[in-house]
């Protein structure tokens, strides 16, 4: 089977996700790096693969795919990859699909929004913190764990699931993000805590690897911590 | 299969998504009204049923499911509805999934909060107009409408396809809602214009019926929004 053409940049999480998902699954890919902060997402070249100016973005050969989730869930269905990832069983699929669904306006706006507010803003716009921002982006942070806590991990090794899925996989690619600030997510909150060493421990040296690219520009802007409770 | 105990309130487009599916695919419910008004979802009672107090949610045999995307996914796979609503070729479900996955950041934020402003903040709260969301969401809406004129609806009827499905669901009840407050998303861009009617009619009477208590609450308030 030909490569998957794979458009990302490993700072953002979407994009850790989908590429360890096809390491983790010898997929096969070629990786074109979109430098963000010189803004190639905006580039005519760019939008005539990803017409939205996004990452990531996948070819299979002619056929493009946008929106992380979609790509995992497509390349999960055509890589035939094993069932746990994203389950054939109606009701255990259900259950992931409303992980994902609520996923975007919750543990991404909560985490990556707030690494964004926090890192991105002073360090790269040269604009002031906002506070007002940074302190509702917290309270989100705070109820998506808590929902993490109490709903999804109640009762479950892994998100809604008794084994790892695509949902664990997006699930902690953003809340590392703010790992970077210092903020350890299973303080306060043992379900979290046990299930983050868990899902580490299945995804093995493709998470570190994946992970390295965040980390190099959290050392490079001398990120400090963040308080958060 | 026995029926779908289906919690809802006319009010929330998530739940006028689950309604409208649930019709047109003619899939055996029970409607239960949980009045967010009377904030009903924090209840005992229907904490009893969903921890998660939120609506949507059905239970079907037992088995509780939130997140209207979710659960209309749900329920086409379960009841077999027409392969058109959610296609079981890989690609074809790979472009709807594409829609619904950028549907939560994108149109539900560019229509939800800016309805939510200018028609229950400064209409039933009687809380002074917030111009800077408004027009911080106006700029979100403007955005989100280019992306389907240019994107999504460039080489296709319908969102990423060339048959209705349960992406043009999603899409129009929440393009409906604004509607109340007077914006036509058609009046600059003709492929948004020949979309939504086209979904309109392929939806039917159970489109009109499902927003009569929408219309009902709205119309009193008389709202003409400025937007281009």
């Amino acid at each position: 089977m030909s490569k998957i053409d794979f458009y990302s940049h490993l700072a953002s999480p979407p994009c850790r996700a989908v590429q360890i998902f096809m390491k983790v699954n010898g997929i096969p890919f070629q990786y074109h790096h979109v430098d963000l902060p010189k803004g190639e997402h905006k580039t005519e070249n760019y939008l005539r693969i990803n017409p939205i100016g996004k990452i990531p973005a996948i070819k299979d050969g002619d056929f493009c795919v946008l929106e992380s989730m979609a790509i995992v869930q497509y390349l999960a269905e055509k890589f035939s990859t094993p069932d746990h990832w994203y389950p054939e069983d109606i009701a255990v699929r259900a259950k992931i699909n409303e992980y994902l669904c609520w996923h975007h306006t919750n543990t991404r706006e909560g985490a990556g929004y707030l690494f964004f507010e926090v890192v991105m803003i002073p360090k790269i716009r040269h604009l002031p913190r906002n506070e007002e921002t940074i302190k509702s982006e917290k309270m989100k942070l705070s109820a998506s764990l808590d929902m993490m806590e109490n709903y999804f991990l109640n009762g479950y090794p892994f998100i809604g699931s008794n084994e790892i899925s695509i949902a664990d996989l997006f699930a902690l690619c953003e809340l590392s993000q703010i790992e970077r600030l210092g903020i350890d997510i299973g303080k306060k909150r043992a379900n979290v805590k046990a299930w983050r060493e868990r899902v580490i421990a299945k995804l093995g040296s493709y998470y570190n690897e994946a992970h390295e690219t965040i980390i190099g520009f959290a050392r490079h802007f001398n990120v400090t911590t963040e308080p958060f409770e | 299969m026995s029926k779908i105990d289906f919690y809802s309130f006319f009010a929330s487009p998530p739940c006028r998504v689950v309604h409208t599916f649930l019709e047109i695919a003619k899939i055996p419910y029970e409607y239960h009204t949980i009045d967010l008004i009377k904030v009903e979802q924090q209840s005992e009672e229907f904490r009893k049923i969903n921890p998660h107090g939120k609506v949507p949610a059905i239970v079907h045999d037992g088995f509780l499911l939130t997140e209207s995307i979710a659960i209309v996914q749900y329920l086409a796979q379960k009841f077999k509805t027409e392969d058109h609503w959610y296609p079981s070729d890989s690609k074809k479900r790979a472009k709807i999934d594409e829609y619904l996955c950028w549907h939560h950041s994108n149109c539900r934020q560019g229509t939800g909060v800016l309805f939510f402003h200018v028609a229950i903040a400064t209409n039933v709260r009687k809380q002074p107009r917030n111009e800077d969301v408004i027009k911080e969401r106006k700029a979100k809406l403007t955005d989100v409408l280019n992306f389907f004129e240019n994107y999504f609806l460039k080489d296709s009827k319908f969102i990423n396809s060339d048959d209705i499905s349960i992406a043009d669901i999603a899409a129009i009840i929440e393009f409906q809602q604004i509607k109340y407050i007077g914006i036509d998303i058609g009046k600059t861009r003709p492929n948004v214009k020949a979309w939504r009617d086209r979904v309109i009619a392929r939806l039917g009477p159970t489109f009109d019926t499902i927003h009569e208590p929408l219309g009902k609450m709205t119309e009193p308030m008389q709202i003409t929004e400025d937007f281009e």
